[in-house]
């Protein structure tokens, strides 16, 4: 099974910001195993058309958050989260948002933004440390 | 005689480009984006070609003919600064891949290393024709009793030496170019790792096209190491053999070697075979189509939202 990226040129979301969401989220539902290898940042940003410093950023983000590793030689490697409890419950209710989503016939984007507001309602609380 | 190399050569690279043109147009490319970056490949291949060829026919005509006589060094480096322009056409040609269009874009997050893409044996032969390179140009140059001479010892105190013979003098450009080739051949292989993956075929069609493009990488690289060895070889051997043969007229006559003239000869024959091999190597086609795009299955995907 190929794992795909997208990246849409026009779209408000910075591009590394795409990049790092959309590997994020294959890493949550699984389809990036740990231990798994990310092509290099001169590859990917080659086939995306793209500028490499773009994808050496989204690098930066997925590793501030603990998502993959660096490694000199070896490359970039997927250090995928272990599945606990504690985050079972997140889990499923994201799911399940999603699943709503579509029945509703609500947009990608629009889910998103219901998921923004629901965390912006409930306030901040315990940021993660990103990379400055 | 130089008509004659300037149509030899003028055949060659003709042939080689019919060729060439013929390979592009048999492949069946899947989409427009296929056929552009076909198109590229074929252009790249064609310019190296050139610059390869013009080269070696270079090399080879100077030797033949002696234009360059008194300048050997530049004939024992001509080979390699044909194949250095050989590669650089074919890193030019990849760094400028024709890259995605459009707004929007997708890649498959697939790693792609350098070793998956080159045939494994041809990239053993082209490493090990380098590193035998370097060891005979070594060898010569401990062999040899001054910059450009070698000597065989008659009896004490009496030495007989004849040159012209490829010691340091000829064996430090060698060496420096072939280096340089070699790290040459082996950036390029990372550039086909990492060009652009061509838009809208399947992960089977765009590694069979890089694999094809370092193909001929590593075909063009291992020509120029086998020719500059087998150059060197064959001037080695000659002059051991004479060596060995010695002077039996005159005052200062001197004996055969036997040994002298097996090894002299045994050289000359180990050249001769290796320009043979190197040539195959260059020019027999291997059985690598381009998987057909109507019966490739196309791969399950997953997509991030």
């Amino acid at each position: 099974m190929s794992v795909r990226v997208r990246i849409d040129l026009d779209s408000p979301t910075p591009q590394y910001e795409q990049v790092r969401a959309q590997i994020a989220a294959l890493v949550s539902a699984g389809d990036l195993d740990d231990g798994d290898r990310l092509p290099t940042v001169r590859a990917l940003a080659n086939d995306l058309g793209i500028a490499p410093g773009t994808i050496a950023r989204a690098y930066q983000e997925l590793e501030a958050a603990g998502l993959v590793v660096s490694r000199r030689r070896i490359g970039t490697l997927v250090t995928a989260p272990p599945r606990t409890l504690v985050t079972k419950a997140p889990r499923d209710a994201a799911a399940h948002l999603a699943a709503l989503a579509r029945v509703q016939g609500l947009t990608d984007q629009e889910a998103h933004d219901l998921l923004a507001a629901a965390l912006l309602q409930h306030g901040r609380t315990a940021q993660p440390e990103v990379a400055q | 005689m130089s008509a004659v190399l300037i149509g030899l050569s003028l055949l060659i690279v003709g042939g080689a480009l019919g060729l060439l043109w013929w390979d592009q147009r048999r492949t069946v490319a899947p989409n427009d984006a296929a056929r552009r970056a076909l198109r590229h490949a074929a252009y790249t291949s064609a310019v190296a070609l050139a610059c390869l060829a013009g080269g070696l026919l270079a090399a080879v005509g100077a030797g033949l003919s002696g234009v360059l006589g008194g300048m050997g060094r530049l004939v024992a480096v001509l080979p390699a600064a044909a194949g250095a322009l050989f590669i650089v056409a074919h890193a030019i040609g990849d760094l400028t891949w024709p890259g995605p269009q459009g707004r929007q874009r997708e890649a498959d997050l697939e790693v792609r290393t350098v070793s998956e893409l080159t045939p494994t044996g041809l990239a053993r032969w082209t490493w090990t024709m380098g590193a035998l390179l370097v060891v005979a140009t070594v060898a010569f140059g401990l062999a040899a009793s001054g910059p450009r001479t070698i000597s065989r010892v008659l009896e004490v105190g009496q030495t007989y030496t004849l040159g012209s013979f490829p010691g340091w003098w000829f064996g430090v450009p060698v060496l420096i170019s072939t280096i340089a080739v070699a790290l040459a051949c082996a950036a390029t292989l990372r550039v086909i790792a990492a060009r652009p993956a061509v838009v809208g075929t399947s992960s089977d069609w765009d590694r069979w096209l890089r694999r094809r493009s370092a193909r001929r990488v590593l075909r063009g690289s291992q020509l120029v190491a086998c020719m500059t060895l087998a150059g060197m070889s064959q001037f080695a051997g000659t002059t051991v053999r004479s060596l060995g043969l010695g002077d039996t007229s005159g005052f200062y006559a001197t004996s055969v070697s036997p040994g002298y003239v097996a090894v002299g000869t045994i050289i000359n024959w180990l050249a001769i075979h290796i320009l043979v091999a190197g040539t195959l190597v260059a020019l027999v086609p291997v059985r690598d189509h381009a998987p057909d795009p109507e019966t490739v299955v196309p791969s399950t995907e997953r997509v991030a939202p």
